[in-house]
């Protein structure tokens, strides 16, 4: 009895990722194929705002669930300017659906510091904020790679008097083969760009229907 | 009396493995006072004053109450003990800051007063612009994982300890997340809202609280930089801002005997400015600087300025006819940027090339 009340499990049930940052189950994820977004028809200008992020650092990590003695986690990624790229992305991935897509760099696309040679032209504006974006590169048993990422944002559609007209949160997650050349963050930012492009209700607050 | 002897080693081991995974020096209190406030390397025009009210603190609980590694501990009865240490280490009030709230206040009224984006900034009282700031998040953290067997082999009149332990480091980050709204006093509206963060990364090392401590403070200092460049943007926007009073060019203007294309550097630090004289297409001037707003353009695009020869910042409307006037002999085409002109060179040199601006 005494051997059997000194034997024991103490502990305590810890995550396997640094905070804020889930453990990515490949398995449960999509596969992410080079996205195509919708072919569109616009009346308007659209300016879409640099968007902002409350995602934290470190911006991912890289597991190997292969083969490890201490953790899956091997070393950890600072990336600063992950919501800048998505937000490039998905504007390139707005255009390659046929819509006009002005970008404010320096501005959030806020209605009130819209200056008067655009608002002259009447633009819709989206903003966004990215409060999730995850980039991992996970090795799993059997030594296969991936690369895995999640992307969520908030989405805004503005008119320039500031009237809201849409808002959205939209959540793109999947997972594609390490091949050493593919862009994640690329990927996410297209996917999103899609996902908008086949959104009725997003396409009916820019002014915009798919092309015949 | 062997059990007893082989408990005691079991103890100490036990002791001096768990004092061993832990985290360096014994931790200090904190403070996000520590990397210089900022100061900026170009000349300003500042003209609005900003106040800055008390700041709002809306972390989420665990960012107060913190978090520390994880351990599962697994004893074998008269064999040893397993230990393994795993998860995130989280500052709490008292390593990252007490006075988080105050604090950042002061460095935010310091930030923004040295970098030249207000005349003045105070803490309460008249302005022309009331900047409001709530934390959303502001912690240092870091994971670890570590894992240590301890085996006694007792044996005759002797007791042999074997230890096998496995630790990995990582690197420490600050995070520092604000959501930040400037108020126009006069109207009462708010004309600009945006969260604006901040990050740093120390190395993985001993001392990873400490790391974890020094990369708060330089997460602190990064959005206070950010929410510097910020602001400064929305004022100028609004024609009040550090780049002084826009000038005004009406439309029809004769050419401007030079001007100035632009892009930002890969890595958003410099801006590569060059003179052209408007007549010959000759470059006058190359100048690199300090960005001043590190997101005010793409890197690697050429724009046409928004700044003249004479180093004066054009209004909107001034701008675009600054623009218009040059489109009778340059390429100048907004095709990306809502702000500036893209310029793709002398009209007719280059393929394709526009023959009116859109």
């Amino acid at each position: 009895m005494l051997a059997a009340s000194s034997t024991g499990c103490y502990w305590s049930s810890q995550p396997q990722a640094p905070h804020r940052s889930v453990e990515l189950d490949l398995a449960k994820m999509p596969a992410l194929t080079i996205p195509a977004p919708r072919p569109l028809v616009g009346t308007r200008l659209i300016v879409l705002g640099r968007f902002d992020t409350t995602a934290p650092q470190p911006i991912g990590g890289l597991y190997d669930r292969d083969e490890y003695e201490v953790s899956p986690l091997y070393r950890t990624y600072f990336f600063k300017d992950g919501a800048v790229e998505i937000f490039e992305h998905v504007s390139d991935g707005l255009r390659a659906a046929g819509l006009t897509v002005l970008k404010d760099y320096a501005g959030h696309a806020e209605p009130a510091l819209l200056e008067a040679p655009l608002r002259a032209r009447n633009p819709v504006l989206v903003t966004a904020t990215v409060t999730a974006l995850q980039h991992d590169q996970i090795r799993e048993p059997g030594k296969t790679d991936w690369e895995g990422g999640r992307l969520s944002v908030d989405l805004r559609v503005t008119e320039a008097n500031g009237s809201v007209r849409f808002a959205k949160t939209y959540q793109i997650e999947g997972r594609i083969p390490y091949d050493g050349r593919t862009e994640l963050l690329r990927l996410l930012g297209w996917k999103l760009a899609e996902t908008l492009s086949n959104d009725p209700a997003f396409l009916a607050a820019i002014a915009a229907q798919p092309r015949a | 009396m062997k059990h007893r002897h082989l408990a005691a080693v079991i103890f100490s081991m036990l002791m001096l493995s768990l004092a061993l995974s832990g985290c360096g020096s014994a931790p200090v209190k904190g403070t996000l006072f520590g990397p210089p406030v900022g100061k900026a390397p170009f000349l300003r025009k500042p003209r609005a004053t900003i106040s800055i009210p008390a700041i709002v603190d809306a972390r989420p609980k665990e960012e107060h109450e913190g978090a520390t590694v994880g351990t599962r501990l697994f004893i074998f009865f008269g064999v040893g003990v397993h230990i393994r240490r795993e998860g995130n280490f989280i500052t709490n009030d008292f390593l990252a800051s007490e006075q988080a709230p105050a604090e950042l206040r002061t460095l935010a009224m310091q930030w923004i007063a040295q970098e030249g984006i207000a005349a003045k900034v105070v803490a309460d009282g008249d302005s022309d612009y009331e900047l409001r700031l709530t934390i959303e998040h502001l912690y240092g953290t870091h994971f670890a994982a570590n894992k240590q067997t301890i085996v006694v082999v007792g044996g005759g009149n002797r007791t042999d300890a074997v230890v096998d332990v496995h630790s990995r480091n990582y690197a420490p980050y600050g995070n520092v997340i604000l959501k930040a709204e400037l108020v126009d006093k006069r109207s009462n509206a708010a004309v600009w809202t945006e969260h604006v963060p901040g990050y740093a990364q120390r190395p993985a090392g001993e001392e990873r609280i400490a790391e974890a401590q020094n990369a708060l403070q330089l997460a602190v200092a990064d959005a206070l930089s950010t929410l510097s460049q910020r602001v400064g943007a929305a004022l100028d926007r609004l024609g009040n801002g550090p780049s002084g009073p826009p000038m005004v060019l009406a439309a029809g203007s004769a050419m401007p005997p030079v001007f100035a294309i632009e892009r930002m550097s890969r890595f958003r630090d410099f801006i590569e400015r060059v003179y052209v004289d408007t007549s010959s297409g000759k470059v006058l001037r190359h100048e690199i600087s300090p960005a001043m707003d590190r997101f005010s353009s793409r890197p690697g695009d050429w724009l046409l300025s928004r700044i003249t020869a004479e180093g004066v910042e054009l209004s909107p409307e001034g701008y675009e006819a600054f623009a218009r006037s040059l489109a009778n002999r340059y390429d100048l085409r907004m095709v990306d940027d809502a702000a500036h002109y893209h310029f793709f060179g002398v009209l007719g040199t280059g393929a394709p090339a526009a023959s009116k601006l859109p």
